[in-house]
């Protein structure tokens, strides 16, 4: 018997703003294989669609069908969760972050207690636009869960699989009236998006659904470690499993210039340390001439970033692109010839798994998951500034020792598929059905 | 008996094209031509063809009374040239009247005074043949860019044989003196500065259409008494050209207030029209003007910070003037004047994190000045990779 498994993502193919969309994708088309899988996203793409896996988007749901069927909750955790906007930035989405007002919420016991609604809410569906995230992302993330916890009752399931603090609250909860245990899978933490002091409404959110959830699946056992030491739960129900990738065909494209090229490609945020490349790229220009470096993608330290390169007159040499579609992403890594990722605190890392796929040498922060599977990339710990910048250097001017390494990482990498990472849920899966 | 003297600055940058990473060693070309043009066309239908036709209209009703002075930039001339002979045309039956003054500047509206005199000076000489072969003028005067001025450029200008400049009437450079009267520049008696009277300017340019303004409505015979009652010898209106169309609307009803300008002045007993060259023959016991500091007429500062006031406008400045010498070693026609287009200022001002981002659209081709420092400094890593 295929379990049955009820999924909740959040970003999903065409609406993908980082590595969640991609691993959401590649987890569910395998998995897809093995369970019957019923996944619920935002918002879904009728040009869209996997064998053997029914994809619901949130937005194609009419409320007047999902409030017509009778049943109806006799309480609500939406009740008690009341939240405000304040305008700080969420980290790594730009958008304002909620803190939880009523503090008993946010006290460590945090005990949310279900009451009765009030009334059935009708909420417009705001799921049609393309940014999931942005200003008003709280009052999405309460359109979901009123939606898919509704529409749940409808389905048949063994267990829930929930993807990210987004849809957390969903997963907690259909388990809290369907008593079907609750898997979670944490592609990212607010611990890293806004550093370890952070306390706000996600990681509340986050602390308290991997307490109930009765499986928690990190993406790392560096990301588990944080999840045990630092959200203080027990390792007995963590279980990490990595992310896979589908095989890259991309051929190496000659670079328009003569200069090698070193390239930091994900958000500029604190997370991704873009400052330390800018402090590597200028220790190997002081023994390297023939180089250039690019720092790719957007976030709110851009323009920071961009102003230090100016006052250091290098704005020749290290060159800066905004928001790349992911077909430029490809492009711009078949010209690199080294990736940097110094990431302060990295739960997997998937862009230093399709550049060492492609062929381009690494040099990555120990303080992420890919770093587990790539154990022959060169690593250093993210504050490590001169270790990052020789293994920049040796890479640079050691091509055939470099394409050795890259040969090594390959193998290193070539069981790093979806059909693994799927294998492994299976086995967590049957830890708790 | 206040003269009036009027000057417009008539310039379009060529607009950009964005240039990424991919395109760095690939020396496609920086320009988007397509794009120019039809800015070109827009701002030629909006201005300068209903303007040239009112000011030509002007001309002849009040018979040799009326006169005003201009300066076209060279990269204006050179877009003309290339799109809208017609227009260009129509300068040059303006210069034909007699009644209109032809003033220097530099041939690409460039910051190259601030970093290289000597591209300066070729510039400015570029331009004067362009002048001279178009409307057959010498200038006399001298207006740079925007109106930016240094003590310096006042000794330069004379070295090159000119007699004036025009400035902006800047209160801290002023000292409580009045911008109706024409100075003399620092420790040079001989050499006449011409400061704008940015009140009355700034009325036209940027006031005329604005409801909260409390004299708005403003009409021509309004505008007319309060220069009228201008105490001091002349009063300097200098506006940039595209102010009628484009900087106010035609809707505005701009073009109108600028027909019946001439009549209305011509027709207060004390006021008449004067051109810059004319002013300084009259000039006499000129009290001096410093600007140890430049200004300029641009931004609520008044100074330089609208095109160098952050990193990223002074590192794109620096490298492109870094790269001078080697241009010109390479002697190529081509090149130099590639690279003096990178030069144009407001290229520089579309980097302004001040405040001072251009507001007209067709003055911008990134959405932010970070976007326009990264697809500038791509060009550049392009250009020197061309140099090689």
């Amino acid at each position: 018997m295929k379990p049955k498994v009820l999924m909740l993502g959040w970003e999903f193919p065409p609406v993908i703003n980082g590595g969640l969309g991609v691993a959401s994708l590649g987890l569910a088309q395998a998995l897809a294989k093995d369970t019957d899988l019923t996944m619920i996203i935002p918002r879904s793409d009728p040009q869209f669609s996997l064998p053997g896996l029914e994809l619901i988007g949130a937005d194609s749901i009419k409320l007047k069908d999902l409030f017509q069927n009778g049943k109806e909750f006799e309480s609500s955790l939406l009740e008690t969760v009341h939240l405000e906007y304040v305008d700080v930035p969420l980290a790594g989405y730009e958008a304002p972050t909620l803190r939880v007002v009523q503090r008993e919420v946010a006290t460590e016991t945090l005990t949310i207690e279900r009451q009765t609604p009030v009334d059935t809410p009708v909420l417009p569906l705001t799921f049609a636009l393309d940014e999931l995230y942005g200003d008003d992302l709280m009052r999405r993330i309460r359109e979901f869960t009123t939606i898919v916890s509704r529409l749940a009752m409808e389905k048949e399931f063994d267990l829930i699989h929930a993807h990210d603090w987004m849809t957390f609250l969903a997963g907690l909860e259909i388990k809290a009236w369907s008593g079907k245990p609750l898997v979670v899978h944490v592609h990212s933490l607010e611990y890293d998006r806004s550093g370890p002091e952070s306390r706000g409404f996600a990681w509340h959110l986050e602390k308290h659904a991997f307490e109930q959830a009765d499986l928690v699946i990190p993406v790392s056992e560096y990301t588990g470690k944080i999840i045990e030491e630092k959200y203080e739960i027990s390792p007995e129900k963590i279980f990490p499993v990595h992310n896979g990738i589908e095989s890259i065909q991309y051929d190496r494209k000659p670079r328009p210039f003569p200069q090698k090229l070193v390239t930091f490609l994900g958000r500029i945020t604190e997370q991704k340390a873009p400052e330390t490349f800018l402090e590597v790229a200028w220790k190997v220009m002081e023994k390297y001439n023939q180089v250039r470096f690019v720092m790719a993608g957007e976030g709110n330290l851009l323009g920071e970033m961009m102003e230090k390169v100016a006052r250091l007159k290098l704005g020749d040499r290290i060159h800066f692109t905004g928001f790349l579609s992911r077909e430029e992403t490809r492009e711009l890594l078949a010209m690199t010839d080294v990736l940097v990722m110094p990431s302060v605190s990295e739960p997997f890392g998937l862009v230093a798994l399709e550049a060492a796929m492609m062929g381009v040498g690494c040099v990555i922060s120990r303080q992420s998951g890919v770093s587990e599977v790539m154990p022959d990339a060169l690593i250093a710990d993210h504050w490590d500034v001169e270790k990052m910048a020789e293994y920049t250097l040796a890479l640079l001017e050691y091509p055939d020792m470099g394409k050795d390494l890259i040969d090594i990482t390959q193998k290193d990498i070539s069981k790093i598929t979806w059909e693994f990472a799927a294998r492994n849920v299976m086995l967590g899966y049957q830890k708790i059905l | 008996m206040p003269s009036v003297c009027l000057y417009f600055q008539a310039h379009l940058p060529f607009q950009l094209h964005p240039y990424s990473i991919f395109q760095v060693g690939k020396h496609e070309s920086y320009w988007d031509d397509k794009r120019s043009e039809k800015i070109l066309n827009q701002v030629a239908d909006r201005v300068y063809l209903p303007t040239n036709k009112i000011l030509h209209e002007a001309i002849d009703a009040h018979e040799g009374k009326f006169q005003v002075a201009f300066s076209l930039s060279g990269v204006l001339i050179e877009q003309l040239e290339k799109w809208r002979p017609d227009i260009l045309e129509s300068f040059v039956r303006l210069a034909d009247t007699g009644c209109v003054e032809f003033l220097s500047e530099t041939y690409y509206h460039s910051l190259s005074f601030l970093e290289s005199r000597k591209e300066f000076f070729r510039q400015v000489i570029l331009h004067r043949d362009k002048i001279w072969k178009y409307f057959r003028q010498d200038p006399r005067i001298f207006c740079h860019t925007d109106l930016i001025y240094h003590n310096h450029l006042a000794y330069f200008a004379s070295q090159m044989g000119y007699k004036g400049l025009l400035v902006e009437g800047v209160e801290r450079n002023l000292h409580g003196r009045s911008p109706n009267q024409i100075y003399a520049a620092a420790h040079m008696q001989d050499f006449c500065l011409i400061p704008r009277n940015y009140y009355l300017s700034d009325d036209i340019s940027l006031r005329f259409s604005d409801p909260n303004w409390i004299h708005y409505p403003v009409n021509s015979g309004t505008f007319s008494d309060w220069l009228s009652r201008q105490y001091g010898k002349s009063v300097h209106i200098f506006l940039p050209y595209e102010t009628f169309g484009e900087y106010q609307s035609k809707e505005s009803g701009i073009l109108d207030f600028l027909k019946a300008l001439p009549g209305e002045i011509l027709s207060r007993e004390n006021l008449d029209f004067k051109t810059p060259g004319e002013l300084i023959l009259e000039a006499d016991h000129k009290s001096e003007l410093y600007a140890d500091d430049y200004i300029s007429w641009t931004g609520a500062q008044k100074d330089l910070s609208s095109w160098q006031g952050n990193e990223l406008q002074r590192e794109a400045l620096l490298k492109v003037f870094e790269m001078e010498a080697t241009v010109m070693e390479k002697d190529d026609k081509e090149l130099i004047h590639e690279w003096a287009k990178l030069q144009e200022a407001n290229y520089f001002r579309l980097m302004a994190t001040n405040g001072n981002f251009p507001a007209r659209s067709f003055l911008q081709n990134f959405s932010s000045p970070h976007q326009a420092y990264l697809h500038f400094m791509n060009m550049i890593a392009d250009f020197q990779l061309k140099l090689r």
